[in-house]
C-alpha cells in the first residue's frame, strides 16, 4: 500500500516537559488512523508538527514520500484544535482564500457547504457563527480540493450533544469515501466505529499502534448461569476445557469466563447441553477499544 | 526558497483585507489627508509680510515638495505603521496565519506576501503623493506655466521608501511581539515618539561624541523627509558644532540598510517561529 505519512522518532519539549518522546508512525493510503491519549500526551503536538506548525527538537517527517515541503500539504485538508478564519469574512470569502492556497481554480464551496450542512449561512460573517458552525466551516475548507489526506484533532470538542452528532455523521460519511484520515480524538466510540487503525500515546510515547483488530484484545469473555445445583458441575466442565483461560465465580453465583481463543456463545452451549448441563444466561462480552484503552494507560504509568 | 509567484501572493492579500474595514478607513484616511494638508496649510493664519516665514511660498514649487512630505511622513507614521501591524497582527490574533500554513502555504509565502502588501501600499501611497502635490502647487502658483514637476527627482524615492519603513517597522514588530494590534502600536508609537528619543538625546549623545545619534532607525527614516521650515534657521544651526539632521544621502542610504536588516530579521523569526 501506498505510503502516505512516514514519521521517524520524532522528538519535542516545551521546556522540561517532554511532549513527544521518539514518535514513529506510518499511515498508509485508505487507512483511518485514530490517535488516542490522555490530555497532554501528544496528539496535537504531532499533529502541529507534520501540518508545518511546530518544528521538533529531533526528529523527521516525511509526507507522499516527498520530505517535509509545506506545498505536499495542499494535497492535505486539516482541522487543527480550533477553527481559524477572518471573522469579518463570510464562508464564502474565507474559503475563497483556502482554495486559493491550494491552488483549485474552480472550487464547488456550495456542494461542499452542503455537505456541512452551513450553505443557509454561507453568507453570514465567520463572527457570528456558534462553535458548531465554526467547526463545520473549517471541516468545509478542509475537504476544498478534494485532498488525498483529511486530519482531525478533537473536532468534536467543545461542542454540544447535537453538534457531536452532526460532525460525526459528516466524519463517516467523509471515512465511507475511502480517504486517508487521521483523527485525534478522546471519543473512543468514534475511534472504534471509524478507524481501521489506532495509535495509544501517553505523556508523548507510543504505547501501541496497529489495526484496531490487533489493539483490542481477541479473548473472549463470557457470563453463563445455570440452576444453582448445577454450578459447580458447569464451573468442572469449562475448567477442563484447553482453551478456558480464567473463571471464577461472582458474588450472584454466574461464572465468569475468559476464553484464549475466540470461541462463540453457541459453541459453549452445545458443549454444555452434551455435557447435560442447560443454561439459563449466556452473555457474550467483547473487549471495546475504551478498555483495552484503559488497560494500556493504566499499566504504562510513565 | 519555497515561493510561488508574486501575484499569487498579491492575490491572497488581497482576499484577505479587500472587507476589512480597518484597511479600508485607513486608505480612506490617507486619501482625505494629503489633499488636507495643502488645504490646512493655505488656511494657516500667518501674516504673509512674516519675514522668516512666507507660508505661500510653501505651497509652490519648488518648496512644496518638502512641505507635503514633511507631512505626510507624520501621517504615514501613523497610518503605514498601523497597516504594517495589523496586516501581521491581525493573523497572530485570529490564528489565521496557522490556518494558511497548514493549509499549504509555506512560512515563506506568508512572510513575503506580506512584504509584497507593503511594497504595493507604499507605492500607491507613493503615486497618489505624486498627483495630488502637483495639482495642488498648479492651483498655487501664480505662474503656473513655468512648472518643474521633475525638481527634486529623489523625493518621490524619499517618499516611498519612507512609507515601506514605515510598514515593515510596524510588521516586524508584529512579529517579534506577537502580540494584538493595540499593544503592538501602543509599542511602536510609544517606540518612535518616547523611547528612541529618549535614547539617542539622554543617552546616546551623553556618552558619545559626534553625529552617531543620528543613526537610529526611526530618526533615519523621518529624516528621508526632514522639516522644511528650517531654511530661516539655517544659519543659527550652522553655529552649532553638530547637524541636526542627516544628509539625503544618508537617509536613503541607511533607511535601506535597516530594510535590508528588518525584513532578513522577520524572514528570519517567520521560518522559526512555532505557529
Amino acid at each position: 500500500m501506498e505510503k502516505v505519512l512516514h514519521i521517524e522518532r520524532l522528538t519535542k519539549s516545551y521546556g522540561n516537559l517532554i511532549a513527544l518522546d521518539n514518535l514513529s508512525l506510518e499511515v498508509k493510503k485508505g487507512q483511518i488512523l485514530g490517535l488516542l491519549g490522555p490530555n497532554g500526551s501528544g496528539k496535537t503536538t504531532t499533529l502541529g508538527i507534520i501540518l508545518g506548525t511546530l518544528f521538533p527538537d529531533s526528529g523527521e517527517y516525511s509526507w507522499f514520500g516527498k520530505g517535509k515541503d509545506s506545498h505536499q500539504l495542499i494535497k492535505v485538508g486539516s482541522l487543527l484544535e480550533t477553527p481559524n478564519f477572518y471573522p469579518y469574512l463570510h464562508a464564502y470569502d474565507n474559503l475563497k482564500i483556502i482554495a486559493h492556497i491550494k491552488g483549485v481554480e474552480f472550487p464547488n464551496f456550495d456542494k461542499i457547504l452542503a455537505e456541512v450542512n452551513l450553505l443557509d449561512r454561507a453568507k453570514s460573517p465567520f463572527m457570528t457563527y456558534s462553535f458548531g458552525m465554526k467547526q463545520r466551516l473549517a471541516i468545509a475548507a478542509a475537504l476544498i480540493g478534494d485532498p488525498e489526506v483529511l486530519i482531525f484533532d478533537e473536532p468534536t470538542n467543545g461542542l454540544d450533544p447535537e453538534g457531536i452528532k452532526e460532525i460525526r455523521e459528516i466524519i463517516l460519511r467523509i471515512a465511507n469515501t475511502g480517504k486517508t484520515i487521521i483523527m485525534a480524538s478522546h471519543i473512543l466510540d468514534e475511534v472504534e466505529k471509524i478507524c481501521t487503525h489506532v495509535a495509544i500515546l501517553k505523556k508523548g510515547k507510543l504505547l501501541a499502534f496497529g489495526p484496531v483488530g490487533s489493539i483490542i484484545n481477541q479473548k473472549t469473555n463470557f457470563v453463563l448461569a445455570t440452576l444453582p445445583e448445577n454450578t459447580n458441575s458447569l464451573f468442572e466442565l469449562l475448567q477442563n476445557q484447553s482453551w478456558s483461560e480464567d473463571l471464577l465465580i461472582n458474588e450472584n453465583q454466574q461464572i465468569e469466563l475468559v476464553s484464549k481463543i475466540e470461541i462463540t456463545g453457541d459453541q459453549i452451549n452445545s458443549l454444555c447441553f452434551k455435557n447435560h448441563i442447560v443454561l439459563k444466561h449466556l452473555q457474550e462480552k467483547k473487549k471495546r477499544l475504551e478498555e483495552e484503552f484503559l488497560e494500556i494507560i493504566q499499566n504504562n504509568p510513565s | 526558497m519555497n515561493l510561488r509567484n508574486p501575484l499569487f501572493l498579491l492575490k491572497l492579500e488581497w482576499l484577505k483585507f479587500r472587507k476589512n474595514k480597518l484597511f479600508v478607513v485607513a486608505l480612506i484616511m490617507y486619501t482625505i489627508a494629503i489633499p488636507g494638508i495643502y488645504l490646512g496649510w493655505s488656511s494657516l493664519n500667518i501674516s504673509e509680510n512674516n519675514p522668516l516665514f512666507n507660508k505661500n511660498s510653501f505651497l509652490q514649487f519648488d518648496k512644496i515638495w518638502d512641505l507635503g512630505a514633511y507631512f505626510g511622513n507624520w501621517i504615514l507614521f501613523f497610518i503605514a505603521g498601523f497597516l504594517g501591524i495589523v496586516s501581521i497582527s491581525s493573523e497572530i490574533l485570529y490564528r489565521t496565519a496557522r490556518q494558511q500554513i497548514i493549509s499549504g502555504l509555506s512560512r515563506e509565502e506568508f512572510f513575503f506576501a506580506k512584504i509584497l502588501l507593503s511594497v504595493v501600499l507604499s507605492l500607491l501611497f507613493t503615486f497618489y503623493f505624486l498627483l495630488i502635490t502637483p495639482i495642488a502647487a498648479y492651483l498655487s502658483t501664480p505662474d503656473p506655466g513655468n512648472l518643474d514637476f521633475l525638481y527634486s527627482s529623489s523625493t518621490g524615492i524619499r517618499f516611498f521608501l519612507m512609507t515601506f519603513s514605515y510598514f515593515v517597522l510596524g510588521q516586524i514588530l508584529s512579529i517579534l511581539l506577537r502580540k494584538n494590534s493595540l499593544i503592538t502600536m501602543f509599542l511602536f508609537f510609544s517606540y518612535a515618539m518616547i523611547i528612541e528619543p529618549l535614547l539617542r538625546w539622554s543617552v546616546h549623545f551623553k556618552l558619545l561624541e559626534g553625529r552617531s545619534f543620528l543613526f537610529y532607525p526611526m530618526n533615519v527614516v523621518e529624516d528621508l523627509t526632514p522639516m522644511p521650515f528650517i531654511e530661516p534657521y539655517k544659519e543659527m544651526i550652522d553655529k552649532v558644532s553638530f547637524s541636526l539632521f542627516l544628509t539625503t544621502k544618508e537617509s536613503i542610504i541607511f533607511s535601506i540598510v535597516y530594510l535590508i536588516i528588518f525584513i532578513s530579521l522577520g524572514y528570519h523569526l517567520i521560518r522559526k517561529a512555532n505557529l
